[in-house]
């Protein structure tokens, strides 16, 4: 009864406890709440998905020019179309009065693939087939050295329908763009370099006993003859920084046995996987961060000239040199042994022609180059006089490279998405989301070039956006460790808030009896 | 060892087995997804994990190859040590389809410092010297160890890190190279570590630049608990974390597989919570058990090795570059 009174007479507590109730969700909630939510950029999460569920595939144009029979250009065209990730799209036409000509009058491959370059421009990313009159001493198939393959009516079509796809795209790499998993049990899967927009290519030299051979080696003018061309041609599609060292007194730790057949020492190939290890330290690959290929040239020990690698079966290998996969090569060069009086350190000079040339054989290897070697019946023509590589193999790495960049950025992004989303308050900073919304753009940009078989275009954007989607991924504030999860969050705020807010909670019972004291007594007026 | 359970977890197959012989080792397959193209459990269940030390040309012929497949046909399994599981091998696998690795690493890490804790030191540096001896070159060991025992002024053998009280071998060696060394021992660095998110200026040697051709040791040691591992006597990382840490890893493909040994008392629990594909983890000591250290050495005055490492240490003394051991055998011996 007194408390009702008291109720009653002092309205003060129940309009004070109102008021605390009152201040504390209208002021105290929101300034907790800003004072508390983190930074986030906003992230085009719906974009990501979208663009994660298109299929993609690259387009390459391919023009007929001549008449073939109409069974083969139908059988051609059911056999290219069930590769996966190119579609192609065939054209034909009939060849103009000069082609006619420079069919007619060509002798040699080379000559008669000279004239029709000239005449037929194929745009970058395209291919055409050119059909020979039947009288022509000629192979069967010739690929050209610009993106122009020579065909006879007769030719065989699984052979054209190979030599096609594998020029388009390295089988491989059109089978792990699509799966996006290392490619079990396919050493040559294993053996590309992944796909980086940069490498640094290190050449070494290793000589293990200089007091004995002075080695001259100008491996500056070798790199600018043999291997400038090919890294210029690269650089839009990866970029080459090419470097040369010379190690002293640095040898391989291998054991050859002496061969009396073949009068040389034999290093067996069981051998060949211990020898990287011991050197690798020496080679300075900790100097930078870019993925790097190393090819060592090395120079045998006195006591061991001359040292020749035998493979499993026994007999010595004539290239003499061996690709250690994703990380370059090894090769070696034997010297002639020493006359028995000559002065020391004697000079020696090196067959740069041999040493380049096994380096650029390495090169094709790692990056990869597409190559026709495995397709019989088929001649390919070089470039005359140089080691650059041909259009159609440049266009096959570009478009191989743009499929590996395309499967990494998807994964990228999405397991961004996936880690940003699991913790809700992971600060997302203003450049990590620029860089994931160029990311985006530029992907969704190389999306649409490869579609429509642009492919230089593609190139850029791919590399580009690759680049981004990394620096956002790998970014250091990336970190799940530095959140705490939701459940300790909870821990955080709950001693925070309970023992104000159980105070006013029971006291708003006051406000309410206050409240039905007034609607009562409204009711008994 | 008996199979004692055998469930189907999210589409892969997972064995846990029982203690067996010395030193209560026990370990776990994590099968990957690609397995369950074979249904029933009852079948075989081929996982070969191979750690080549020193394999970098393809095809690579096995240096120390430790490599296990496990063929879950319960009727016929092998019951007791040392059969080794290579008894049922599947037959027409030839080495070099199985290979899938270009390359292998190895993340070596001591949590514990302080003077008592000299055992845990010896054991990271003796792993350290057996697969550096074996060929995994300095460029891809990262080590990391949280205090200096070898300059520490208790050292009645200054320069020196023993892990035998007849003093054998030196494990500090000459040419030691640790990475992460002192206070940088910490969760974070591991975490950013493993995940590759570390500040732009960090040099190359403290960086994991491994790709999807990568096989990871990672071998931890030091105090633990049930779920967390104690780093540097004030922080914990959890099992969770950690499985956090390997799924990013796993996303963007920085391994192949990884053998994860740990050895820690309640070990078991670390790698409860793996759920990314390729990760065998061979633990020393299951869930409320403790892991001991083996002898104490009376001349320095603390206990030398952990009997987990001992053993691991006295099988892996003995192989050689172009041993033909199992990893069977080598989990058979501890």
């Amino acid at each position: 009864m007194s408390k009702e009174e008291d109720n009653a007479k002092n309205p003060e507590g129940a309009w004070a406890a109102a008021g605390f109730a009152v201040v504390l969700l209208v002021v105290g909630v929101p300034v907790w709440w800003f004072t508390t939510t983190v930074y986030r950029a906003q992230l085009p999460y719906s974009t990501i998905e979208t663009l994660s569920s298109q299929l993609r595939h690259h387009t390459v144009g391919v023009t007929i020019i001549g008449s073939l029979p109409p069974s083969f250009q139908e059988d051609l065209v059911k056999s290219l179309g069930s590769m996966q990730s190119v579609k192609f799209l065939m054209s034909q036409r009939q060849p103009t009065k000069e082609e006619r000509q420079a069919l007619h009058s060509g002798k040699t491959p080379d000559e008669l693939d000279r004239h029709m370059s000239q005449l037929v421009r194929v745009a970058a990313g395209m291919l055409a087939v050119v059909v020979l009159p039947e009288a022509m001493e000629i192979k069967e198939v010739v690929v050209g050295t610009d993106r122009l393959i020579y065909i006879k009516p007769t030719a065989d079509l699984q052979v054209v329908s190979s030599v096609v796809r594998n020029m388009v795209m390295d089988p491989l790499a059109s089978r792990y763009a699509f799966t996006n998993r290392p490619l079990h049990h396919k050493k040559e899967a294993m053996r590309q370099v992944p796909t980086e927009p940069g490498y640094d290519v290190t050449l070494t030299l290793m000589v293990p006993e200089p007091h004995r051979t002075k080695i001259e080696w100008d491996a500056r003018a070798a790199v600018t003859d043999y291997l400038s061309p090919v890294v210029k041609q690269l650089e839009n599609v990866s970029k080459l920084t090419v470097r040369s060292q010379v190690l002293y007194m640095t040898g391989l730790s291998v054991s050859p046995q002496w061969s009396e057949a073949h009068k040389h020492y034999a290093l067996p190939e069981n051998q060949l996987p211990l020898t990287i290890n011991a050197i690798e330290a020496k080679l300075g690959s900790f100097v930078w961060t870019r993925p790097s290929l190393h090819f060592v040239v090395y120079i045998p020990r006195e006591k061991q000239l001359p040292l020749h690698i035998h493979a499993a079966d026994g007999s010595p290998l004539p290239s003499n040199s061996f690709l250690v996969p994703r990380w370059g090569g090894v090769m070696i060069h034997n010297v002639p042994t020493a006359a028995p009086n000559v002065s020391l350190p004697r000079p020696v000079t090196l067959d740069s022609h041999w040493i380049m040339s096994t380096v650029l054989t390495h090169l094709h290897r790692l990056l990869p180059i597409p190559s026709l070697r495995e397709i019989e019946g088929v001649e390919t023509l070089a470039m005359k006089d140089s080691s650059m590589l041909t259009a159609w193999q440049l266009d096959g790495l570009a478009r191989a490279r743009v499929s590996a960049y395309l499967s990494n950025i998807r994964i990228t992004l999405q397991s961004l998405c996936e880690l940003v989303g699991e913790i809700s308050n992971m600060v997302i900073s203003d450049e990590v989301g620029g860089w994931v919304w160029g990311a985006v753009e530029e992907w969704e940009e190389c999306g649409r070039a490869t579609r429509e078989g642009r492919l230089q275009d593609a190139t850029l954007y791919c590399t580009r956006s690759f680049t981004q989607a990394d620096a956002a991924f790998f970014h250091p504030s990336m970190l799940a460790l530095l959140y705490f999860p939701d459940n300790q969050k909870y821990a955080i705020y709950v001693p925070l808030f309970l023992p104000v807010s159980i105070p006013v909670l029971l006291s708003l019972k006051m406000v309410f009896g206050l409240c039905r004291k007034s609607s009562t007594k409204e009711k008994s007026e | 060892m008996r199979l004692q359970e055998l469930a189907m977890i999210d589409g892969g197959y997972w064995a846990q087995t029982g203690s067996l012989g010395v030193g209560e080792a026990t370990w776990r397959i994590n099968m990957e997804r690609v397995a369950t193209a074979l249904r029933s459990p009852w079948h075989t269940l081929g996982a070969s994990y191979t750690l080549e030390s020193g394999a970098h040309l393809s095809p690579p012929p096995p240096a120390c190859s430790l490599r296990i497949t496990a063929r879950v046909r319960l009727a016929s399994l092998v019951t007791s040590c040392p059969g080794p599981l290579s008894v049922v091998y599947d037959q027409g696998v030839s080495e070099t389809s199985e290979k899938t690795h270009t390359n292998n690493w190895a993340v070596l890490v001591d949590t514990s410092r302080f003077w008592f804790n000299y055992r845990h030191v010896a054991n990271v540096l003796s792993m350290y010297r057996s697969v550096k001896r074996l060929g995994i070159p300095d460029s891809q060991i990262i080590l990391m160890v949280a205090d200096d025992m070898a300059c520490n002024p208790r050292n009645p053998r200054p320069a020196t890190v023993f892990n035998n009280a007849h003093q054998h071998i030196n494990v500090y060696g000459e040419d030691v190279e640790v990475d992460y060394r002192g206070y940088e021992v910490t969760v974070e660095n591991f975490v950013r570590l493993l995940t590759g998110r570390l500040a732009p200026s960090t040099p190359r040697s403290k960086r994991l630049l491994t790709d999807d051709g990568s096989n990871i040791l990672i071998y931890m040691t030091g105090h633990g608990g049930d779920g967390f591992l104690k780093f540097q006597d004030s922080e914990e990382i959890t099992n969770v974390e950690l499985a956090d840490a390997f799924e990013q890893m796993w996303q963007k493909k920085r391994y192949n597989e990884i053998l994860f040994i740990i050895d820690t008392c309640q070990a078991a629990s670390m790698y409860e919570h793996f759920y990314s594909p390729n990760i065998l983890a061979i633990a020393s000591s299951l869930v409320g058990e403790d892991s001991l250290s083996h002898h104490v050495d009376p001349a320095i005055g603390v206990y030398i090795i952990d009997r987990f490492t001992y053993y691991a240490l006295e099988f892996l003394e003995r192989v050689t570059p172009d041993s033909k051991k199992t990893l069977a055998q080598f989990v058979c011996s501890t």
